[in-house]
């Protein structure tokens, strides 16, 4: 009985709990980091829109300017001092540089899902959006 | 005494060189080369010895025969070779195959072996005339009867039996597709346990092999790499002394035991954080494990370009 009495004190009472806490260094430890986004102001997101971005003038329709957008992406691609496969993530860290060419953006934005950056991948130009942010992660600190 | 080294590599006698030739060598002034330490070729000698093992895995068998057909046909040529000179030809050939992958050069086992018996004749170094077409001819016949095929190193890849090794040899591999590597990769992946797979999808990502990669076994290793690479967050509430308390626990013990401010610390925190934050960790000892496997996997792979990525960062 008294055993009985003893469990049933038990279960009336909420089981005590813990906290685990462990926060991520303010620096990236390891490799760096190198922020990819269209700034912040832009809003376009039609491939006309990001070709007048980029070069400027009159508006193109649309299959000049994605043929003519798509030609200049894997030829930013080429010269791109980045390695032919990057890993891609949304942490930010302090001490993550910011890319600020325009058309190394629309490259690498292109050319990365939200894992992984292919060089060599075919270009998706509908991932080239406003407000999308990517963070390569390279083993060397590179200038874009 | 030229039996003692392992090769006698021929040099253009004082007639052969040309005039301008002959001045640098009398005005040259003997000064010690300026001999730095060199990481790039570290790295390269450190891969070409791992693929070396590789290969004297796969081929010694079918390597023995060859030498002694092909010191016997030698003999019966009038080139006598001793017992020590055939011990030599064999690691000679492995040497210079595995040298020739390191260096990028498409050249097959075949002539691999070749070039390394036509630089292990130490009649050579006694200015004995070596009949290249007799050489030639020995080193066919001995070939065709040892059975050494061309096709060996994919059948070599197909039938190794651990992943770890068979991502190695598909990586030395030039002629192996893109998908065919990927497969070889997302097989390995599946076949290894948590850390053990880690480790693989951080040294391919660490290493040129990745290049070779299709886009969905890419996604798959970058997701990997991205949890060893990225600093992790654990934030739960647990119950006390439950299962996961105690798995916590056991990590925050392995993890004081290591050297701080080691790369190698970050790495296997990195490690054990994120597979406690995606529930991957069901008892104490999983992480015992992953640390293991993570351990065993790192030692053993050895991928081309690695060491050259790492210097350059």
């Amino acid at each position: 009985m008294k055993a009985q009495a003893s469990d049933l004190l038990h279960n009336m009472s909420a089981p005590a709990k813990t906290t685990i806490s462990l926060d991520a260094p303010a620096q990236r430890l390891f490799g760096f980091g190198i922020v990819i986004a269209l700034p912040e102001n832009c809003e376009a997101a039609r491939p006309s829109e990001l070709l007048q971005l980029l070069v400027g003038g009159k508006r193109q329709t649309a299959k000049v300017a994605e043929t003519e957008l798509h030609r200049r992406i894997q030829a930013r691609a080429i010269e791109l001092p980045l390695p032919p496969v990057a890993a891609a993530t949304a942490q930010t860290r302090n001490g993550d540089v910011e890319c600020t060419a325009l058309l190394t953006i629309m490259s690498v934005l292109a050319k990365s899902s939200s894992r992984v950056y292919l060089r060599d991948k075919e270009p998706n130009l509908a991932s080239i959006l406003p407000g999308r942010r990517l963070v390569l992660i390279v083993q060397k600190e590179i200038t874009l | 005494m030229a039996d003692r080294f392992a090769f006698v590599v021929e040099v253009p006698s004082w007639e052969q060189l040309s005039d301008e030739e002959q001045g640098l060598v009398i005005s040259s002034q003997g000064t010690d080369a300026d001999i730095v330490p060199d990481p790039e070729l570290a790295g390269a000698i450190e891969y070409g010895r791992r693929l070396r093992g590789l290969l004297d895995t796969d081929h010694a068998e079918g390597l023995v025969i060859y030498v002694r057909l092909l010191i016997a046909l030698l003999g019966q040529a009038g080139l006598q070779l001793s017992p020590r000179r055939a011990g030599m030809i064999l690691r000679n050939i492995l040497a210079v195959h595995a040298a020739n992958r390191v260096l990028g050069f498409s050249v097959t086992f075949q002539n691999s072996a070749l070039l390394a018996v036509r630089s292990s004749v130490p009649q050579l170094a006694q200015g004995i005339k070596v009949d290249q077409v007799k050489l030639l001819a020995a080193h066919r016949e001995a070939w065709k009867a040892s059975q050494l095929e061309e096709g060996d190193a994919t059948i070599s890849i197909l039938t190794e039996r651990d992943p770890v090794r068979r991502v190695m040899k598909a990586s030395a591999l030039e002629s192996i597709s893109a998908s065919d590597f990927s497969s070889i990769v997302a097989d390995a992946l599946a076949a290894l346990p948590p850390g053990g797979r880690h480790a693989l999808a951080f040294n391919l990502f660490e290493s040129d092999a990745a290049s070779r990669l299709v886009a969905a076994v890419a996604e798959q290793c970058a997701e990997l790499y991205t949890m060893i690479a990225t600093a992790q967050e654990v934030h739960e509430s647990v119950g006390s002394r439950s299962v996961r308390h105690r798995i916590w626990q056991h990590i925050v013990k392995i993890l004081a035991q290591l050297a701080p401010d080691v790369q190698e610390t970050v790495l296997k925190s990195n490690l054990l954080c994120g597979l406690f934050s995606s529930d991957q960790l069901a008892v104490e000892e999983d992480a015992d494990r992953a640390i293991e496997a993570w351990e065993q996997a790192n030692s053993a792979l050895c991928l081309p370009g690695k060491q050259e990525r790492r210097n350059a960062a």
